[in-house]
């Protein structure tokens, strides 16, 4: 006891100096944006790196399973474009119509072609069982990965990207209080996209559950009518699924559905994911600098 | 007691002064004079050293609070870190036989002394508050140009100071 008071006298000056540094470097990273994001990327970069080191035993673990998804991922697409063989087939019967339509139709399918870009990544931490989930995904600004970007799944959305270092991005996932969503509910396999638009609220609880916001009681809904994204933004296109209405109600008082959807991504086994970008979205976003941020 | 008055109102002086002019006299958008740190390391080298580093938190914590262009603790940190090596230094440019760094008198000595005792004090004070600003080893050659710059020019407005307010 003794010798840990001289201890202290002895160093006094020395632990007032340590002390009053640690203090302000404190005060540095706390208080300061700039700073705080700094040491926050760079603590991003290095949980992404220790995450990755363990990745790849489990990989190897569920490989069977994930072959499997992809084979019926195969499937559908095969599907998909054999439907789309379809179609272009008919539309090169109506082109030959005459001249005028032909070249409507041309301008019909180059806005087409110019569709969003994916760029693939591998989920390398994911949480859902807290209020606000992230995941971490091994892309960055070096693969082309920019802030404010959609992330979806072969099953549905995923979330949004927020931060991005050079090798791997911070995503919002959809089971986050804060994810903000504009959802459309359209009628189980029609070709139509019209249908009441709600937000999309994440209850905080279920991970496979979310809620439908503001939808008017004066429209019609139906069970099992699909949940898809409006494309009002540049961060999904239009008719990415969500999930689909597991049960709906009419309250009295509010004048708004209440609904219930069954997401139709599961967050809690997410692998590969494909980050979107909207074609031209520097040139959209660069009409927006300058404007005042709420 | 008139010394610890003196000190007193030099203190709240250099305050003033650092936040309202010093601040405003950027040189060619590089160099900025922070002479308030030429007060602490010109406190009397007898002033007990907790002393010492708590008027150095203090005062970079103020200046810091006051000035729109730095953020909250970078000069609190960086006078505090370059205050604690002030003895050390005034120790190895005094060859003669005191009995400690404590008795050598500060106001007696020459320019080229105070020179040479402000200046390498001066620059790691500004060298590390340009890195904590920038909180980035990525541009730290421009740092080092930025710190000497502002070391020199701060070194000139500090003799110049120390000239007129010191010797007697």
């Amino acid at each position: 006891m003794f010798r840990l008071l001289t201890f202290f006298t002895r160093f006094r000056d020395s632990l007032l100096l340590v002390g009053l540094l640690l203090v302000a470097l404190y005060l540095i990273v706390r208080a300061n944006d700039h700073q705080r994001h700094v040491m926050g990327d760079a603590m991003l970069a290095t949980s992404g790196q220790m995450q990755e080191m363990g990745i790849g035993i489990s990989e190897y673990l569920t490989l069977a399973e994930e072959n499997q998804k992809l084979m019926s991922q195969n499937i559908d697409l095969r599907q998909q474009l054999e439907a789309a063989e379809q179609q272009l087939a008919n539309f090169i019967g109506q082109i030959e119509m005459d001249s005028l339509q032909l070249r409507r139709m041309d301008s019909l399918l180059q806005s087409e072609t110019d569709t969003f870009t994916y760029i693939p990544a591998r989920v390398i931490k994911n949480s859902t069982h807290k209020s606000y989930n992230y995941l971490i995904i091994n892309k960055g600004t070096q693969d082309g990965i920019k802030k404010d970007r959609g992330v979806v799944s072969s099953e549905g959305i995923v979330g949004r990207v927020i931060r991005v270092v050079d090798h791997y991005s911070l995503v919002q996932s959809a089971l986050n209080l804060d994810f903000e969503l504009m959802v459309r509910a359209v009628a189980p396999s029609s070709v139509d996209t019209v249908g009441p638009v709600g937000f999309y609220e994440w209850s905080g609880r279920n991970t496979s559950r979310a809620n439908m916001a503001y939808v008017s009681e004066t429209v019609p809904l139906g069970n099992n009518y699909d949940i898809v994204t409006t494309g009002n933004s540049i961060v999904f296109p239009p008719g990415i699924s969500v999930g689909s209405i597991k049960e709906f109600e009419k309250r009295n008082a509010s004048g708004f559905y209440r609904v219930d959807v069954e997401l139709s991504t599961d967050f809690t086994n997410l692998r590969n994911v494909y980050v979107l970008s909207a074609p031209y979205r520097e040139i959209i976003d660069s009409l927006e600098v300058g404007l005042p941020q709420e | 007691m008139i010394n610890i008055f003196r000190y007193g109102l030099g203190f709240v002086a250099m305050l003033l002064l650092q936040i309202y002019l010093f601040n405003h006299l950027v040189l060619f958008q590089v160099a900025i004079p922070f002479v308030f740190f030429v007060y602490l390391i010109m406190l009397p080298l007898n002033t007990p050293r907790a002393t010492d580093y708590a008027l150095a938190f203090f005062m970079g914590l103020l200046v810091d609070i006051f000035s729109d262009h730095a953020a909250t603790g970078i000069h609190a940190f960086s006078a505090l870190l370059a205050m604690s090596l002030r003895h050390r230094l005034a120790g190895l440019l005094t060859t003669s036989n005191f009995r400690g760094v404590e008795e050598i008198s500060l106001a007696s000595q020459n320019s080229l002394w105070l020179f040479t005792y402000i200046f390498p004090l001066v620059l790691v004070h500004q060298f590390c508050f340009f890195l904590l600003e920038d909180f980035t080893f990525a541009g730290v050659l421009y740092i080092l140009w930025k710190a000497i710059l502002s070391s020199i020019y701060t070194c000139i407005i500090g003799i110049l100071i120390v000239f007129v307010f010191y010797k007697e």
